[in-house]
């Protein structure tokens, strides 16, 4: 178990390290100047020489790999670069917005387990009657609307003509983040259920269940004891793929909602052209992805006992 | 016996499993194959025969040993030099259900070895296909079907015309009946002595019927966990054999006019698996004349009359 | 369900994707307009009549551009779902069957995208790019070929060791004939499938990019953009977005359906009806449905709990009370610090916490501040100001000569790399000086200049030079202004409370909060909910116009200090001077503004703001907008269309302007409706709509025709700077301008130190370019500020964007 984790482990800094060289490659390649995009920001760009002074000065007329090897060196030291926009230290930019961001996601995610499980398992037991069109209908509108568009429409009718709910999510208060977090999981409970259902299905749809049934079990205990914990399985590994969607697919919700996270700075990040921040973004994001994901299997691994001999 | 036109030399492969150990599929196994002859092989399932055939016909590199084809050794070919060592030994599978791809047509498939090493016109290679339709007795319209269209005994007779496209010197036929219902299998033998006599073909028969092994091959190699572990003349077989495995396999035929007074002696002992061979014979844990020598030492192939090899201590008076 | 029904369903379903993909291809028969023309008067008007959809902002038929929108959003999402099928199978072909080397390396890489959350790498991938459609597929792509090569590699393992694929490799058939004829047509079925029932969810992630910005442009008709483009009329334009959104949302379902009645009609297992439904199903249900119950009732108690409690303090008003304000406002920066970098120099004034020795007054003149007086040498190299006395700093230390000098010179010295200063802000830009000394007694600072300025007072009024305490500059920063800095939460918001030593009049309120809210519908929003009661600057117009509608809102708006012009290239066929005169009477400024940017500009005639003192009432335009003069005189001058192609020509070919804009300040939708408007006069413009940076690289490099540019005009109060654009020495970054009686005043102008004389010279300098129609001219960016009449007056904005605010802020009576 131990070897299996130093493996995963070494698996993580391996990957992070070909995302670092490849967003840092990206970035070499882009077209513009990162010192022009600098000044960019503020609209006041200074002459021709000044601008030469400071790409040397950054080092920035030194060959690629050389360019990347301290980049990575200040790294590994927790020194991400200070972001071109706002004059900061990325790694404390992207510190400040982690928590948030995980707390949306955590949010998003529970709300979408609540959503999406009664109604993938109750579709399921009810496959083909009507409740279960409805259901599938209802997963069905979940995963054709574009997200932002619900976001909208919901910030409109809730927060401004019904004046339900806070409009602008500033704060972690819990009632700022009902209706990002809601937006979230609509789109996501959609796709969910559906794959609950399948995943039920499939599990009601084994030979033991027939063989059990016919041994004489009830079915509720074939069900809460039998088929749900197993369908669950390869469900929960699905709940960590949705986490990192989560992670990842906030940025237009945080737009809308004015929510500030790491998908907002992602964003305005990119319309700076602030591209010390950008790499920083790719870098962490990734690395929180990683953990989280290695969380999610070593509890899977608990659960399964199948996987627990060689994980 | 004239010339010798494949040779195998203490072929050896192995393969790493999951957990670490080695597979051991065939251990050091030496064969001959001359002009014109056929050479049967048995053994039970997991004794290594497929693997053999695989390394035989190249579709894999043996971890050990040396491979010969007309005198030359091709053990260490690759790329174009290798594709074209392909021309003289074919095979005929097993199954001919999963012999031919489900979109391709019975005439595309039998061509394909020619299209792959001639340029010839469309009409040539009709000309080709009609050719060997005919030659395994398959009316020729069957070229414009498909072969899941087409019984197992047709499909295999396609095998065998397939096979023969290129006009190879070696023909390796892997368990070619065995998927046959029983009346059918007597047509596809027919068919391939009358092919090889007519072209002096060399074949390998590979199958788990001893019984028509004997009567076809020439020659004989029962196989054992990966080893050789006797040969002899086919018609032999049924007298001569002397290893104990060889023995215990005939003991296990139930036949007609057998002696039913005499009592059955089913091998003792488990099974071994080729992982992780022991050292010593193969046979050993299983054998009834087990010896403390046979525990360490693997006996070798060695001679006991003409044309006639084992590998046992028993035999083995070095 | 029964195999019939099945097909029945996917036949179905698939003609009613060939209609949308009709639809599509038809679209010019369909559509009932040009979707590209665009009649400006007619802007944003309902669904009804000749427009069944309505009419978007610059006056194009809506429903046109959701029928052409069609073809991009179909083709680029098609393009996308090939380029994702082709590249991830082709990848995971070759990995499963080559295996090896090439395996491990692609599996490895496919691990490496699959750790990371494909959105976020893509969107910053785009993001790096450039936004474009194309940048978008190629982000989007990169990010999801892994789920088909590892569909396609395992489909591979399944077959390669199967009899037939030996016999092909024994027949000596060549590896990349296995690929091709083997492996690619057994593995291909499932990826289409695969890529069907994908092709919805795509087509939502490229709706996505392009409503962020970072996918299709304004020069593409592509459904996202136009969603993004309605958003800002949610309430005065709803149909704006509720059309395009339909449009994406219908195409969505008809894909989805699809993919899955595909998937069912494939699917070996059909259903088995294991539980029987009688009582005990029911039964279960309940306990089912009960357990879900309370994890609900559980979840929403903690909800409840959680909320009670953090919602921001109210506004509150009233005097003896405690007299608190939410002002919402854009994050430019989190930092205070003058010399970190310029966004947060002006941060620091906007808030109210720091000030400068002077302040501008609403005609930009240079008041005195924090000094009170000041004498200047006759070579107006030697300045001696006075710093008035019994200013204090909010923390109670006194603001003496000395802590002046210290805060200049620390501003300096952390920006300048080679004294350890990590500072971004450029003051040496501004000013530099020989040597500034301080008299504590006379409470005066004296600074010599290198080079004489007549223009100190306006300089030193730049928030680079706001007076900060130095002594504890490096844990916070400390200013004299009205209010100081109590609590910051990154990003979120700042807390302020009221400095007890402001020497300037009453500070009204004791405590402020500061909500940085960086979306403009938001912050209306939050305007209206309640949650703020003053926001700065609503860009959207929708919201604008709503909260204009509604009386408990004021919304003070003026006319700034920026010019949104367009620079023409005189070394280009602009050089001709009648084709000038004629494109500057073909524009319609006034439109434009009020309309188009509904409002953000204040349409002007000359490239120094209306609201300076420099005499703009004094100044005449020959050009005004005339489209049948700009016709006849385009025409009488021989610019004619010859060859009957509907474009004019100049010297025998084709007139095609490159326009070069970038998106900021609405500097996109002014070139979109110049171009459109010099169209109907038939003369042929491009629109290059890039990013700032390019758009700059090719200015700096001449390649444009026009170019767009939103500058600050005057930001140390004086706009010599500026007009040095138009001077010969320096025009090459801005159309190459040459006109040597401007040369000669410009020069007059750059050694007159007399503030009266330089009036009238630039005054002079405005009416030459005029005259010369030298450039296009839009108009002056509003800046405004909008309050809750109810809970605040006196919220009015200055016309120098730095001052936000002020003491004059007070709670409504």
């Amino acid at each position: 178990m131990k070897r299996q984790l130093a493996k995963r482990l070494t698996q993580i800094i391996i990957v992070l390290l070909g995302i670092s060289f490849m967003s840092f490659l990206l970035v070499y390649l882009a077209p513009g100047d990162p010192v022009r995009a600098m000044f960019a920001v503020s609209g006041n760009i200074p002459s021709e020489e000044v601008m030469a002074e400071i790409r040397e000065e950054m080092g920035l007329n030194r060959p690629f790999l050389m360019q990347y090897a301290s980049w990575l060196k200040n790294c590994l030291q927790g020194d991400f670069g200070i972001s071109y926009s706002q004059g900061k230290p990325v790694a404390q930019m992207l510190a400040s917005r982690v928590w948030p961001t995980l707390y949306l996601a955590f949010l998003s995610l529970a709300m979408m387990v609540v959503m999406a499980v009664p109604t993938g398992v109750i579709s399921a037991l009810y496959q083909n009657r009507p409740i279960d069109y409805v259901m599938r209908s209802g997963t069905f509108l979940g995963i054709s609307m574009p997200n932002f568009w619900v976001g909208l429409l919901l910030l409109y009718l809730i927060g401004v003509k019904l004046k339900l709910l806070p409009v602008v999510a500033v704060g972690m208060g819990f009632k700022k983040m009902i209706l990002p977090a809601f937006t979230l999981a609509f789109a996501m409970a959609g796709k969910y259920a559906r794959q609950v259902r399948a995943a039920i299905l499939e599990e009601m749809n084994q030979d033991y269940v027939s063989g059990a049934l016919a041994r004489g079990l009830s079915e509720s205990t074939v069900l809460w004891r039998h088929v749900i914990p197993n369908a669950m399985l390869p469900l929960l590994t699905m709940l960590g793929l949705s986490l990192g969607s989560l992670l990842g697919g906030t940025a237009v919700v945080e737009v809308i909602f004015s929510y500030p996270a790491l998908g907002s700075l992602a964003i305005a990040a990119i319309i700076a052209m602030d591209y010390p921040l950008i790499q920083g973004y790719i870098l962490w994001v990734a690395l929180i992805y990683m953990l989280v994901n290695l969380a999610v299997d070593i509890s899977y691994s608990f659960l399964d006992p199948r996987l627990r001999k060689g994980v | 016996m004239s010339e010798i036109l494949l040779e195998g030399r203490q072929l050896t492969r192995r393969y790493a499993t999951d957990a670490g150990r080695i597979l051991t599929a065939c251990n050091g196994v030496d064969l001959m194959l001359g002009k014109g002859e056929t050479l049967g092989i048995v053994g039970e399932s997991g004794c290594g025969k497929s693997t053999l055939l695989r390394l035989l016909t190249q579709l894999e590199r043996p971890d050990a040993g040396r491979l010969l084809l007309g005198g030359e050794d091709v053990t260490g070919l690759k790329g174009e030099q290798l594709r074209q060592s392909r021309r003289h030994i074919q095979m005929v599978f097993q199954d001919p259900a999963a012999a031919f791809f489900p979109r391709m047509k019975a005439g595309d498939a039998i061509s394909e070895p020619l299209r792959n090493f001639e340029k010839l016109s469309r009409q040539e290679i009709n000309k080709r296909v009609a050719q060997l339709l005919e030659l395994v007795q398959l009316p020729k319209d069957y070229a414009q079907r498909y072969p899941h269209s087409m019984s197992g005994g047709q499909r295999q007779r396609l095998g065998i015309a397939r096979a023969l496209a290129l006009n190879p010197s070696i023909l390796v036929c892997d368990e070619a009946t065995s998927a046959l219902d029983v009346s059918v299998q007597e047509q596809i033998i027919r068919l391939l002595v009358d092919i090889q006599r007519q072209r002096r073909l060399s074949m390998i028969f590979v199958c788990h019927d001893l019984a028509l092994v004997q009567s076809l091959s020439h020659r004989v190699m029962v196989m054992y966990l990966g080893n050789g572990v006797e040969i002899l003349p086919g018609d032999q077989v049924w007298n001569k054999a002397c290893h104990p495995y060889a023995r215990a396999l005939l003991d296990s035929v139930f036949a007609i006019d057998m002696n039913f007074s005499k009592p059955i002696a089913p091998l003792e002992g488990d099974v071994p698996s080729p992982l992780d061979l022991p050292a010593g014979c193969p046979f050993g844990a299983r054998c009834p004349r087990f010896m403390e020598r046979c525990r360490s030492e693997k006996p070798p192939l060695v001679p006991v009359a003409p044309d006639h090899q084992v590998a046992c201590h028993l035999y083995n008076m070095a | 369900m029964p195999m019939i029904q099945k097909k029945r369903q996917f036949l179905f379903f698939l003609i009613f994707v060939f209609c949308i993909v009709a639809i599509a291809v038809f679209a010019p028969y369909i559509a009932t307009h040009d979707p590209g023309r665009a009649v400006l008067t007619d802007a944003t008007q309902g669904p009804g009549g000749e427009h069944w959809f309505g009419t978007d902002r610059m006056g194009r038929d809506l429903f046109s551009r959701v029928i052409y929108g069609a073809r991009t959003s179909l083709s680029a999402t098609l393009v996308l779902v090939l380029c994702i099928l082709v590249l991830g199978g082709s990848l995971g072909i070759v990995a499963g069957y080559l295996g090896g080397i090439a395996d491990t390396l692609i599996m490895r890489v496919s691990d490496m995208m699959v750790s990371f959350p494909g959105m976020a790498l893509a969107i910053a991938i785009a993001g790096i790019m450039g936004p474009s459609i194309t940048n978008a597929v190629i982000a989007i792509t990169m990010v999801s070929w892994t789920k088909y090569a590892r569909l396609a590699r395992s489909l591979v393992l399944k077959i390669k060791h199967q009899d037939y694929v030996l016999a092909a490799v024994m027949s000596g058939t060549r590896t990349r004939h296995m690929l091709w004829r083997y492996m690619l047509p057994s593995v291909l079925p499932t990826l289409v499938i695969t890529a069907a029932t994908d092709m919805g969810g795509m087509m939502l992630e490229l709706a996505a990019f392009s409503f962020l910005g970072l996918g299709a442009q304004s020069t593409s008709i592509e459904w996202g953009y136009m969603l993004n483009e309605g958003r800002a009329y949610m309430e005065s334009a709803p149909w704006l977005m509720i059309f395009p959104g339909l449009a994406i949302f219908i195409t969505v379902v008809a894909f989805n359906l699809l993919g899955d009645s595909l998937r069912d009609l494939l699917d070996p297992q059909g259903s088995n009806q294991v539980f029987q439904k009688n009582k005990r199903s029911v039964g279960m249900m309940k306990r089912f449905l009960k357990v879900m119950g309370l994890m609900m009732a559980v979840f929403l108690g903690f909800s409840v709990l959680g909320g009670c409690g953090s919602q921001a303090a109210q506004s509150e008003g009233g005097t003896g009370k405690e007299a608190h304000l939410n002002f919402g406002c854009y994050n430019y920066s989190d930092s205070l610090d003058p010399a970190t970098n310029v966004n947060s120099s002006w941060c620091g004034i906007r808030y109210g916490i720091t000030e400068c020795l002077f302040k501008f007054s609403d005609q930009v003149v240079a008041q005195p501040n924090i000094c009170d007086d000041y004498t200047v040498s006759e070579d107006y190299k030697t300045w001696t100001l006075h710093i008035r006395g019994g200013v204090k700093f909010s923390n109670g230390n006194d603001v003496t000569a000395s802590a002046v000098m210290a805060s200049i010179e620390r501003l300096y010295a952390q920006t300048d790399a080679s004294q350890g200063g990590a500072g971004n802000s450029r003051p040496d830009g501004y000013l530099t000086y020989a040597s500034i000394a301080a008299d504590d007694q006379e409470g005066t600072v004296t600074l010599v200049c290198d080079k004489p300025n007549s223009n100190i007072p306006g300089i030193l009024a730049y928030p680079y030079f706001s007076i900060i305490d130095t002594s504890v500059a490096d844990q916070e920063i400390i200013g004299t202004g009205p209010y100081k800095v109590k609590k910051v939460e990154g990003s979120i918001s700042m807390d302020l409370e009221r400095n007890e030593h402001y020497w300037n009049g009453e500070v009204p309120y004791e405590s402020v909060t500061i909500l940085f809210i960086n979306d403009s519908s938001t912050k209306a929003m939050a305007l209206q909910s309640g949650d703020v009661d003053l926001v700065e600057n609503i860009t959207t117009a929708s919201d604008l116009e709503k909260l204009a509608a509604d009386e408990q809102y004021y919304i003070s708006t003026a006319s700034g200090v920026r010019t949104g012009n367009s620079y023409m290239n005189f070394k280009g066929v602009l050089s001709n001077e009648t084709l000038r005169q004629g494109i500057l009477m073909a524009i319609d400024r006034d439109t434009m503004c009020n309309v188009t940017v509904a409002g953000m500009y204040t349409p002007g005639i000359s490239v120094l703001p209306s609201s300076l003192t420099y005499n703009y009432d004094k100044l005449t335009d020959p050009f005004p907008y005339n489209k049948e003069k700009a016709i006849a005189l385009l025409d009488e001058a021989g610019i004619v269309d010859s060859n009957g192609d509907g474009w004019r020509e100049l010297e025998g070919k084709n007139i095609e302007l490159n326009s070069v804009a970038f998106s900021s300040r609405n500097l996109n939708e002014f070139a979109e409706a110049v171009a459109l408007q010099l169209s109907e006069i038939g003369i042929k413009v491009n629109v290059n709509i890039r990013d700032y940076d390019t758009a700059l690289a090719l200015q700096n490099a001449g390649e444009f025709d026009m170019i767009t540019s939103n500058a600050l005009t005057v930001s140390t109060g004086d706009p010599v700077e500026f007009l040095g654009n138009w001077y010969s020495g320096h025009s090459a970054s801005y159309g190459f301008y040459a006109n040597p009686e401007y040369d000669a005043v410009y020069e007059e102008l750059m050694a007159e130190l007399d503030s009266g004389r330089r009036t009238e010279l630039i005054t002079r300098l405005q009416q030459i370019l005029i005259d010369d129609a030298s450039n296009i001219v839009y108009g002056y960016y509003n800046s405004r500020m909008i309050s809750n009449a109810q809970k605040v007056r006196g919220a009015e904005i200055a016309t120098m964007d730095y001052y936000w605010l002020t003491t004059d802020i007070k709670p409504a009576e």
